[in-house]
């Protein structure tokens, strides 16, 4: 990739993102981000890799986030973290990544597909949809971004194995495929389409990659298996209810044509503007016309027909779709399709230009660039800034306890009946017997409690919600004593019997979390082996 | 150009060795098990001011009684610290110091022996598990083991020297091989116990493969083998010989009898857990135990990949890491329990420094004779992986603000005079103080003028109305000399404390009190003022230059 690109994207990236180089926070609609980011650096401080449960979030009884959400990003940060950089401005950091590498990337992408100065203003257009903006500053939406970045480095990887299929490929590509699945489950749900249909054009045009693509395909999702694993098997482990239903039911957030192709309002609060743009809507209209003149006319078909398609998943008259793939639902949102239009659109931007008659070319695209700056860079704009805002200001007090209890509903264990709504005590109470507690610590993956029971024996409840397979061990001993949960939110209770005992709480593996890691490993080992391999040969 | 070719692969070891001790670099203090790191500083300081040189006897451990730590105790990182301490630091920032220096210059050797064997790609992937190996970790951060540490440093020396006496053997490598050995003799003598049956293991295996005259490599290996323990006779003949005059046996019962420290397998190979707590009976620590789940899988990768390129070096390396590692499960109490010597490690999973090392350098047989810009995409990944999973280990667990007076006062300087009081608890005296020493020697009807005390002597003029007996603040040790009056005179230790006691007679008396250097420390000490700088001067002598 040409350096003067490189800049080209980094300084763009930088105008765009302005506002994330002001000092302290800004206001999301998610804003756990430094919060998670902190959870992730004690699961690694703690030694919980991967990190899966989350003491401290859900009020304090516990959440297991990190076993159905958005690894990927947060490993990212927790790598960025280990380097000395603040939670609050790793945020930021990597809040600018998904500006300058989702262009570089795409760049990347379109340069196989289209002309360099095509590719410039596809990628371009890619930055400069209004989606991405509600994304970065409306939403906070960071895995999602974080995702739909990575999708055209992961479609590159695919263009690059069919192109050379050789092993190296296919080692990078399943490892882009990994970044990818542990990043955003439902932004992989629905570019499932775009990527399936990617792949059949690439494979009709050269079928002989397919051998390595299906090493690729395995590799990635075996490398992954230590998030996709439990993702796809322990959902019963946890409430979904509360993930589809109430405000997140898909059927209170489909959009009119005339809010994708009209509405100009910026709304920071509630449902965020659903626009797509003034560019992207006039480059889906000439469509045709790359389609009639090009002579790869079959890329441009293929990206109408999808973005037309996303288009409809977003539009209400889609519902006869949604109500019939069930698992749709738990996209919650039908405008997350706009992310994949973002995608098409800035394809078929760049498509477009590269039909125009080459005197004109340069010119039209300094026009199309222009005005996508132009219509963006008003969007580009937190609701609000508090500038004094520090790690520490927002990871401690009031602000920690509300901070613990975002999301407090999203990945609730099935064993709390009820959504917790205030703070956990910090010791352990008592539900019969007279115990003195000398000492109780919780770590993300482990608690200690030192206690004496006077009574024949005492029932002690930890301040932790049940969720498989926290197990308690009492003295060293090798087997777990039987624990039980029976009360509103799930909370680990334990008899004791009389005398000083100390009692360790590990958060251990299920077998699923031990299939999905030894997958992971495995898949580990077979890539740097076959890299050595094929580098030896 | 050239120099900057050598240097920069060095650079870059210390820079990726930087995040390993970067939570280090603020000024304060943290809680560590052996919390007696700048103490020792401390008396180290007071005896080098005294010119009591080699320190041996420091005033105010024991209670005040004065205590024989540095007869006992690898003085190495000790005597660097106070050079340190010397050029304007304060203690806790020697101590800093003292903490860093291994986590570069152990790096900065495994890089050196990883290459010499593996290349350079090699190097760089065996010296990066090194640094980010959890057990460092836990050793500094968790445990505060500042000799153990310092092992990291000689241990790829050691190897790296044998390797070179089976290529050049000359004297030049003799001395290499003679002051590696003699840095972990005086840092952690009882690592150099385990390691030499590995060391002379591999050594044979080098030799097997060398080209030259083995006859030569072995006679050159047993030169640097005595004239590395002659160097470190300071230290070591009296280690040896003066071991029946302390309490060493209470390092051996209870708490430290090795029995409950084995480790289980789950806590070796699979375990990523981490704790800063104490090591207990069962399978349950709040501590790691862990070499690091990715350096074991290297290791396991780089078997792998030694199927099909045979090397008799990386076998015996994997085979010796595994021996390691049995010696730490509870499997191996057999042996244990016939060498008795072993007991004296206390815990079993010290094994871990050697089961650490030789994982972490097989690790970089995995990139064996690889250019780093052919496979750079792997070699990176694999940097990002080992930081991602164990960087996070390499911070202490609770950060003191404290300053060195603080320290070093009130209640925590009680606790500073008494920690681990047991271990090197003078023989004569049957339990440990529970009282602070006073400052005047004991007597009924004595006056004292002129008390001059210093680390290793005592010294006033005492008026006595009638002749009585008369007891130093000072526990009896081989080599006090009590002078009465310019007259040598016998003392005993018949109290309960052990504390030298003489009869005075009345009247004016010039007394002075001197721990002396026994026969075993004089041949010690000055067997180290020959064959140290000697070793020296081979080393940089051009005429035995390895050309």
């Amino acid at each position: 990739m040409p350096k003067t690109i490189i800049l080209f994207f980094l300084i763009l990236s930088l105008i765009v993102g302005r506002e994330l180089f002001l000092s302290g926070s800004f206001a999301t609609h998610d804003d756990l981000q430094v919060m998670r980011l902190f959870q992730m650096h004690k699961c690694l401080s703690d030694g919980q890799i991967p990190c899966r449960y989350l003491s401290e979030m859900g009020f304090g009884y516990g959440q297991p986030t990190f076993n159905y959400y958005s690894a990927f990003p947060y490993y990212v940060g927790a790598f960025f973290n280990l380097l000395n950089l603040s939670f609050l401005t790793t945020v930021k950091l990597l809040y600018f990544l998904n500006l300058f590498l989702a262009g570089c990337f795409f760049y990347k992408f379109a340069r196989y597909h289209l002309s360099n100065i095509a590719s410039i203003v596809a990628a371009s257009a890619f930055i400069l949809m209004p989606y991405r903006a509600v994304d970065i500053f409306v939403r906070g939406a960071l895995a999602e971004i974080t995702a739909l970045t990575l999708l055209p480095l992961l479609l590159f990887s695919y263009y690059k194995l069919s192109k050379e299929p050789k092993t190296s490929n296919a080692l990078f590509s399943s490892v882009i495929l990994f970044f990818f699945l542990t990043t955003h489950n439902l932004t992989t749900l629905i570019s499932l389409p775009l990527i399936i249909v990617y792949l059949l054009y690439l494979y009709f045009k050269n079928t002989s990659f397919l051998k390595h693509l299906l090493l690729a395909l395995l590799l990635g999702t075996g490398l992954s298996g230590f998030f996709i694993i439990p993702v796809l098997f322990e959902r019963n482990l946890i409430n979904m209810t509360g993930l589809t239903s109430g405000y997140l039911d898909f059927r209170s957030h489909f959009s009119s044509l005339s809010q994708i192709v009209f509405d100009l309002s910026w709304p920071y609060e509630a449902k965020p503007s659903v626009f797509i743009g003034v560019i992207q809507i006039l480059v889906i209209i000439l469509s045709p016309l790359p389609i009639i003149f090009s002579k790869k006319r079959s890329l441009p078909i293929l990206f109408l027909l999808m973005t037309l398609f996303f288009l409809f998943m977003a539009h209400a008259k889609s519902s006869f779709i949604w109500e019939s793939l069930h698992f749709l639902s738990f996209v919650q949102f039908p405008w997350r399709f706009l992310g994949l239009v973002m995608f098409g659109s800035a394809f078929l931007a760049g498509s477009l230009l590269d039909v125009i008659p080459a005197r004109f070319a340069k010119v039209s695209a300094l026009t199309i660039f222009v005005v996508l700056l132009i219509s963006f860079l008003p969007l580009t704009s937190f609701k609000s800034h508090d500038l004094s805002a520090t790690d520490s200001t927002i990871l401690s007090g009031k602000s920690l306890v509300i901070q613990s209890g975002g999301g407090v509903a999203d990945y609730l264990p099935i064993s709390s009946p009820m959504v917790p709504s205030s703070p956990a005590d910090a010791l352990p109470s008592i539900l019969s017997g007279t115990v003195d507690i000398k000492k109780f610590e919780k770590r993300t993956n482990y608690y200690a409690l030192d206690l004496e029971v006077f009574s024949a024996s005492a029932d002690v409840v930890i301040p932790l919600t049940y969720y498989p397979n926290w197990r308690v061990y009492s003295d060293g001993s090798f087997s777990p004593l039987h624990t039980t949960y029976d009360n509103q939110y799930g909370l680990i209770t334990v008899t004791v019997p009389k005398g000083k005992h100390s009692l360790q709480g590990f958060f251990e593996n299920t077998p699923f979390r031990q299939v999905g890691n030894s997958f992971s490993v495995i898949s580990f080992s077979l890539i740097i082996l076959l890299y050595l391999k094929h580098k030896y040969a | 150009m050239n120099f900057a070719r050598k240097i920069s692969p060095l650079l870059f070891v210390v820079l990726f060795s930087l995040p390993t001790f970067w939570s280090l670099l603020r000024p304060g203090y943290f809680k560590m098990h052996d919390d007696m790191q700048a103490m020792r500083v401390y008396q180290m300081d007071k005896c080098v001011s005294d010119f009591q040189i080699p320190c041996r006897w420091v005033p105010d451990m024991g209670y005040g009684y004065g205590y024989p730590q540095f007869n006992y105790y690898g003085p190495l990182p000790y005597y660097v610290m106070e050079g340190f301490h010397l050029l304007g630091l304060g203690y806790f920032d020697a101590v800093k110091i003292g903490f860093i220096l291994p986590l570069v210059f152990g790096n900065l050797a495994m890089y050196l022996l990883g290459r010499k064997l593996f290349g350079k790609a090699g190097g760089f992937l065996s010296a990066f598990s090194y640094a980010y190996l959890p057990y460092r970790a836990s050793d500094l951060y968790s445990r505060g083991a500042m000799g153990e540490s310092w092992a990291f440093i000689f241990l790829p020396l050691i190897i790296f020297a044998l390797l070179k006496l089976t290529e050049k053997p000359n004297l030049k490598s003799s001395a290499f091989l003679a002051l590696s050995l003699a840095g972990l003799f005086c840092s952690h003598n009882i690592t150099s116990l385990i390691f030499a049956p590995f060391a002379a293991i591999l050594f044979l295996v080098f030799l097997s493969r060398s080209k030259i005259s083995k006859l030569q490599s072995i006679k050159f290996s047993v030169i640097g083998a005595f004239w590395g323990v002659a160097i470190a006779g300071f230290f070591l003949f009296p280690v040896i010989i003066e071991k029946p005059f302390a309490h060493v046996e209470s390092m051996l019962s209870g708490y430290f009898n090795y029995l409950a420290h084995f480790v289980t397998l789950k806590q070796l190979f699979l375990s990523t857990f981490w704790g800063y707590g104490s090591s207990e009976l069962g399978n349950h620590d709040d501590l790691s135990f862990s070499v690091g789940f990715i350096q074991l899988l290297l290791l396991a990768l780089a078997l792998s990949r030694s199927i099909r390129k045979r090397s008799p070096i990386f076998i015996t390396i994997f085979a010796l890491s595994l021996a390691a590692f049995f010696m730490t499960h509870v499997k191996s109490s057999f042996i244990w329990g016939r060498v008795s010597l072993l007991s004296y490690l206390q815990f079993p999973w010290r094994f871990l420094t050697l089961a650490g090392f030789f994982t972490c350098l097989g690790s970089g047989f995995l990139l064996i004779n690889q250019k780093l810009t052919r496979i750079w995409p792997l070699f990176f990944s694999l940097l990002v992986v080992i930081f991602l999973t164990n960087a996070s280990f390499f911070t202490p667990s609770v950060w003191y603000s404290i300053t060195e007076e603080e320290k070093f006062s009130g209640a925590s300087w009680d606790k500073q005079m008494t920690i681990s009081i047991f271990d090197y608890l003078p023989i004569y005296a049957s339990h440990p103080p529970t009282f602070s020493a006073p400052i005047n020697p004991t007597g009924q009807g004595l006056s004292f003028l002129n008390i001059e005390a210093k680390s290793n002597s005592l010294s006033f003029t005492v008026y006595a109305t009638a002749s009585s007996s008369l007891t130093l603040p000072q526990f009896d040790f081989p080599g006090w000399k009590i002078t009465l009056n310019n007259q040598i005179i016998t003392h005993n230790h018949n109290n309960e404390l052990g504390l030298i006691n003489f009869t005075l007679p009345s009247g004016t008396n010039q007394v002075t009190a001197k721990l002396t250097d026994t026969p075993v420390r004089v041949i010690g000490n000055f067997s180290t003022l020959v064959f140290l700088p000697l070793s020296i001067y081979f080393l940089i002598s051009k005429k035995y230059h390895y050309a």
